[in-house]
């Protein structure tokens, strides 16, 4: 997984049928440099993620990409590769570098 | 497989049923010569890695799977191993 800051939303007008029911949220990864700062941002590329849980603006999750991206639906398929896992409630950090 | 140092940890009470509970580390990816991503990640735990270990990272999903208890569990980064000393340029020597 990644850790990401939510950026907003994406509403789907028409698209597959199995995408249907499920948020899709801008997320902008955090770079070391953003978490040790702790000042809410990002810093990467902003990726779009399916996402059941519901975090607001703003707010610090965790997802994951690739294959294990659309578990959630098993034994469905869903052509999603990135997944909101969580909210973060708490993090420490402290880079080595 | 690759190479992280693990430098924090994150709690997540609001997550996939499979993650409920438990405690992810932070880490980074690291270059055999010490360089670090510039991006964390968060993989689960099997060896009680702390903070400043040198760990071994697996992609494998199967292994999150069992792990967790949880066939749809969306992720895929386990620390397996912790590294007890890593050298570049000595590929051939037995551990």
């Amino acid at each position: 997984m990644r850790l990401g800051i939510v950026k907003g939303t994406v509403v789907l007008s028409r698209g597959l049928a199995s995408l249907e029911g499920t948020r899709y949220l801008i997320v902008e990864p955090v770079t070391a440099e953003s978490l040790k700062a702790g000042n809410g941002r990002g810093g990467g590329r902003e990726v779009v993620a399916a996402d059941h849980l519901g975090p607001g603006p703003g707010q610090m999750v965790c997802f994951e990409e690739g294959r294990e991206g659309c578990s959630p639906w098993l034994p469905a398929g869903v052509p999603v590769d990135a997944y909101v896992c969580g909210i973060i409630d708490s993090a420490t950090y402290h880079p080595t570098d | 497989m690759y190479l992280a140092r693990i430098e924090g940890t994150a709690t997540a009470t609001i997550s996939h049923k499979s993650l409920k509970g438990r405690k992810l580390l932070i880490a980074r990816r690291s270059e055999p010569d010490g360089r670090l991503a510039r991006e964390p990640i968060l993989v689960l735990d099997t060896v009680g890695a702390g903070l400043g270990d040198l760990v071994l990272i697996s992609t494998d999903g199967e292994l999150c799977r069992k792990l967790t208890g949880h066939k749809t569990a969306p992720v895929r980064l386990t620390a397996v191993a912790i590294v007890d000393h890593c050298a570049a340029g000595t590929a051939g020597e037995s551990a």
